[in-house]
Parts: C-alpha cells; structure tokens; sequence
C-alpha cells in the first residue's frame, strides 16, 4: 500500500473499525515506514487527545426562544403567520400577471398596424412618420412617458404646419 | 412524564410544556448545533430554530420513533440547511475564493490547556471540512455516542449507508487532519 492510501485509514485503525488482513498491511508498512509512523503519532495525539467536551448552552437561549415562539403565537392568533406566505405568493403572481397582461397589451397594440382608436394621438392629428423621419411611430405604447414626449414633439410639428 | 404525555401536551398547546421540554433536550441539541455548526453563535440560532419547529410541527409527529429520534433528526436537518444558507451567503458575498475561515472553538473550561485547545481546534476544523452528511453521521457516533441503528432513523438512511457514510467521514478526517496539521 502507498504512504497516502495507508494514512487515509489511520483514525479506522485507531478506533479498531478495520478488518484484520487490513489492519495486518497497515502494521506491515508502520514497521518498515517512519514517515508514515511519524503521521499516525500526529492523528493519534489529535483523535484521542481530543477531549469530548459539552458546551454548556447559554442562559440567554431560552428567554430569546420564548420570545421568538411569543412573536409566532402572536402572529397566529392574528391569523398573519398561517397566510403570510400565502398573501405573498399571491400578490407576486398576481403583480406578474398585471404586467405581463399590460407589457403584451401595448406591445401589441403598438405594433398593430390597424390599431385605429381615439387614444393613437398620431392619426388623430394626421402624423405620418415622414414628419419625423423616425420609426418610432409604431411602437410607443398609449399612455406611456416615451408618448408623452411623442405628444409634445407632435403637437410642436402640428402648430409649425 | 412519560413520552406519550409529553406529546399529547405539546399536541394541546400547553405552555408548560415548552419549558419543559427545552429543559430536557436543550443540552442535547446545543451540542449537536455547536458541533455541527463550529460556533456557539451559530449554535444558539440553529437550536432555537429547532425548538421552534419541534413546537410548531408536533402534529407531524407520527410517533413512529422516539421523541428524541424525532428532536434530533429536526437538529440535523436544521444544521444541514443552516449550513448550506451559510454556503449561499458566502458565495453570493464574492467570499467563496477566500480560505474558509474556521470560527476557533471557544474554551469551555477555564483550565483546558492550549494544547488541548489547539487540539480541539484542529479537529473541529478538519470537520468542517467534511461533507454534511459524513459530518453527521460521524458527530452522532462519536460525541452523541449514538448507535448505527439510531444514526439510520434520526438521518432516515440505511444501516448499510450509516456504515459507509462513517467509514468515508474517518478517512477523509485522517486525510484532512495529516493536511491541517502540516500546515
């Protein structure tokens, strides 16, 4: 057996967890390696030295544990801990589903051609893209601040003619 | 009390019992934590958690092992998870390239040598750095003294993988304390 393969086994070996014919190659190679002796003396000093210990837990814990299980009972009796996650993940699907119904709303009616109704600012007052010489024309959603500036600047061109 | 009264109270909701209760596993579980968690910060957090979860989901309780089985298992999830929050944070701190800091383990008796101390260190240290579940198995065998059947129900495993968990978390310790001690 290598130097690193016959280390890897030392705390097996210490707490006798090996079978014999393993434990008989292990003793084989500590006879003939000092390095290898040497490494086993440094596990043996750390594994059985160690001392096992109990920490004692703090006095504090408990106080802390009763509060945060006050804070819950509190929670509960207000119904809030039960539907907390509840509320949370429904508004979260419900604020995703506004925008993505609103996003897909003006994206499409930007973008369709035959979108012809009182709020297309642009056909109202007869505004072709050739006043601007821009291609935005097409896909400012109604009702937006990028509009808005489109308003103006129109409203700037249409007092001009 | 016996166990089935315990559960029964805790099942009412009865206040008494909290106090109870945590009178009788708080040692127990505070160990676990620190052993598992390396800090006796970290240690208060996860115990409390796992008194908190032993309260709230006493309904879950199918009483199909022991209490304690039950508590300790709690314990080890809590820990795992704790765990891997703390491996998350870290990465998504831009800590993760940093050598990992190893919270000294603090003195618990005024008189313990340094050496010992130092010891102690170095072991808690190389545990750290074991996988999460050859960490368990291997704190439950040798600080709880734990037997392999119990180290199968309390992390819900096999008898055979308890044995093979164990067997891997001592040779990779032995690999992992030759490596800290030479540096």
């Amino acid at each position: 057996m290598k130097h690193k393969k016959i280390r890897r086994k030392f705390i097996l070996y210490l707490d006798g967890d090996l079978p014999e014919t393993e434990k008989g190659k292990i003793e084989k190679h500590l006879s003939v390696c000092e390095s290898c002796r040497n490494a086993l003396k440094v596990i043996k000093e750390l594994w059985d030295g160690e001392e096992k210990f109990q920490v004692l837990p703090p006095e504090s814990l408990w106080y802390k544990l009763k509060d945060r299980l006050e804070e819950k009972r509190i929670d509960r009796i207000l119904g809030l801990r039960l539907n907390k996650k509840k509320i949370l993940k429904t508004a979260a699907a419900m604020v995703i589903v506004i925008i993505s119904v609103l996003t897909g709303s003006r994206l499409g009616n930007a973008l369709n051609p035959s979108f012809e109704n009182e709020n297309n600012i642009f056909l109202k007052n007869n505004i072709t893209r050739d006043d601007f010489g821009i291609n935005y024309f097409d896909i400012l959603p109604p009702n937006s601040i990028a509009e808005d500036v489109f308003i103006f600047a129109s409203n700037t061109e249409v007092n001009k003619k | 009390m016996d166990e089935t009264q315990i559960i029964e109270h805790l099942k009412n909701g009865d206040e008494f019992i909290y106090k109870y209760v945590y009178d009788k596993y708080v040692r127990i579980i505070f160990n676990v934590c620190y052993k598992m968690a390396g800090s006796k910060e970290e240690a208060e957090d996860a115990s409390q958690e796992v008194f908190i979860k032993v309260f709230n989901s006493i309904d879950s309780f199918r009483a199909d092992s022991k209490l304690s089985t039950w508590i300790y298992r709690i314990a080890v999830n809590v820990c795992i998870n704790f765990q891997r929050r703390k491996k998350i944070v870290k990465f998504l701190s831009f800590d993760f390239w940093e050598e990992e800091k190893d919270s000294p383990v603090e003195n618990s008796t005024p008189l313990k040598s340094l050496e010992k101390l130092e010891i102690q260190n170095t072991v808690q240290r190389a545990l750290n750095r074991l996988p999460a579940k050859q960490k368990t198995a291997l704190i439950l065998s040798r600080y709880e003294e734990k037997s392999y059947k119990e180290i199968a129900e309390i992390m819900g495993t096999s008898l055979p993988a308890v044995e093979s968990l164990i067997f891997r978390a001592k040779e990779n310790l032995a690999k992992k304390l030759s490596l800290l001690k030479n540096n």
